[in-house]
């Protein structure tokens, strides 16, 4: 099935659908808790680094073995370009808000689901941050198009085979864990 | 997390294993190599035999159908249900049959059959007379496009060839609907006006 070939419709009610499992999954992780998020930020609980850590290496996996197998066509596969100084801030902006309110995006979404009001009010201040940078974008457009580096990946950028990379981003997530893990134990995590 | 019971830990330990293992395995196998990365055009065959690349070796494996008359230059017959007689550790194996999926499903063949260094050409037989022998070039725009018509035209002529500017309208496929009819009428169309 090719999902580009869906209605508009069915693709919205399709992304509904898997919004909701996705914030199912994440609520039941205990992702829409903003102090074991915050934990993070404290080096007491590394929760959404490892269902984070956990994610990646599952799709990366699973996406190229599925390939390996002719089941997916990674050429279908979407991957963002890269714009330097403007994802740069980006990511500065989103480690402030993250910080400030334990939770982002997405999580903020679960636990305005669940009704507490951290997570609506980290829901509204990210909807009403869209609407002003909507209504500022023609003066930000300038910086928000500057520093473009087209699609990068790291065999790319390596020059390294892409086994090899998944190998060592595996080992690196596997290695990440059993350190998050002993420093939970060490610092008395929940 | 650190209350975790040790079922958990066990369940944790046993993923991280299998995650380890698929990446190991991944670095050994390396990435799919894809049918259309491994095709080669009719003008860069014809470029690397004008060359006489060394170690070049190019197997026709239409079988019953093989007709000396019209083959790719230097291409050896081969029986096209044996790949394993195929000369499979050549440095440089290209594999062709009457159009491209005969061609592909013979590059697939050689590779199970475990040739490394192999290619198929783009649209078989059929490729080599639409782009080699019988290639219709598009009315050039350019300085560029002039240029390349006539290193196509002058490939054309090494081989036996004839380029000829393509029709108004006509549209330059990569493919044809009948391979067989394109091979078959080779070298009697002559219309159109030459190109030299």
């Amino acid at each position: 099935m090719n999902l580009a070939n869906l209605g508009g419709g069915a693709g919205l009610a399709l992304a509904f659908g898997i919004g909701i499992v996705f914030g199912w999954f994440l609520e039941r992780g205990g992702m829409g808790d903003a102090r074991k998020l915050a934990g993070q930020f404290y080096l007491t609980d590394f929760a959404v680094f490892k269902v984070m850590f956990a994610a990646i290496l599952t799709a990366m996996l699973g996406l190229f073995w599925l390939s390996r197998l002719g089941w997916v066509d990674p050429a279908s596969v979407f991957v963002p370009e890269t714009f330097l100084l403007p994802q740069l801030a980006g990511g500065i902006v989103f480690g402030i808000g993250f910080v400030m309110a334990g939770l982002c995006p997405g999580t903020s979404c679960v636990a305005a689901a669940t009704g507490r009001l951290d997570g609506l009010s980290a829901a509204g201040g990210m909807l009403g941050g869209v609407l002003l940078f909507g209504e500022f974008f023609p003066r930000l457009s300038g910086f928000h198009d500057s520093t473009a580096r087209g699609v990068l990946t790291l065999p790319e950028i390596t020059g390294s085979p892409i086994g090899v990379i998944i190998f060592l981003v595996t080992v690196a997530g596997i290695g990440g864990f059993a350190v998050a893990e002993r420093i939970e134990r060490v610092r008395g995590a929940p | 997390m650190n209350g975790a019971c040790p079922a958990d830990a066990r369940l944790r330990r046993s993923l991280a294993g299998v995650a380890l293992l698929l990446a190991v395995l991944a670095a050994a196998l390396g990435p799919p190599l894809r049918a259309r990365d491994a095709a080669v055009a009719p003008i860069a065959l014809a470029e690397r035999i004008r060359a006489r690349e060394a170690g070049l070796h190019i197997i026709d494996v239409r079988g019953d159908a093989f007709d000396a008359e019209l083959t790719v230059p230097g291409a050896q017959p081969a029986e096209p249900d044996s790949p394993a007689q195929w000369p499979l550790d050549a440095p440089s194996l290209v594999v062709y049959g009457l159009d491209s999926p005969t061609s592909e499903a013979a590059w697939r063949a050689a590779r199970a059959a475990g040739a490394v260094s192999v290619s198929w050409l783009q649209g078989g037989l059929a490729g080599w007379v639409l782009h080699v022998l019988e290639p219709a070039l598009p009315p050039p725009q350019t300085a560029a496009d002039s240029a390349a018509n006539r290193r196509v035209a002058e490939l054309s002529r090494y081989f036996g060839g004839r380029a000829r500017l393509a029709r108004p309208g006509e549209v330059i496929a990569d493919s044809v609907r009948d391979a067989a009819a394109v091979v078959r009428n080779a070298g009697r169309r002559g219309c159109g006006p030459g190109f030299e």
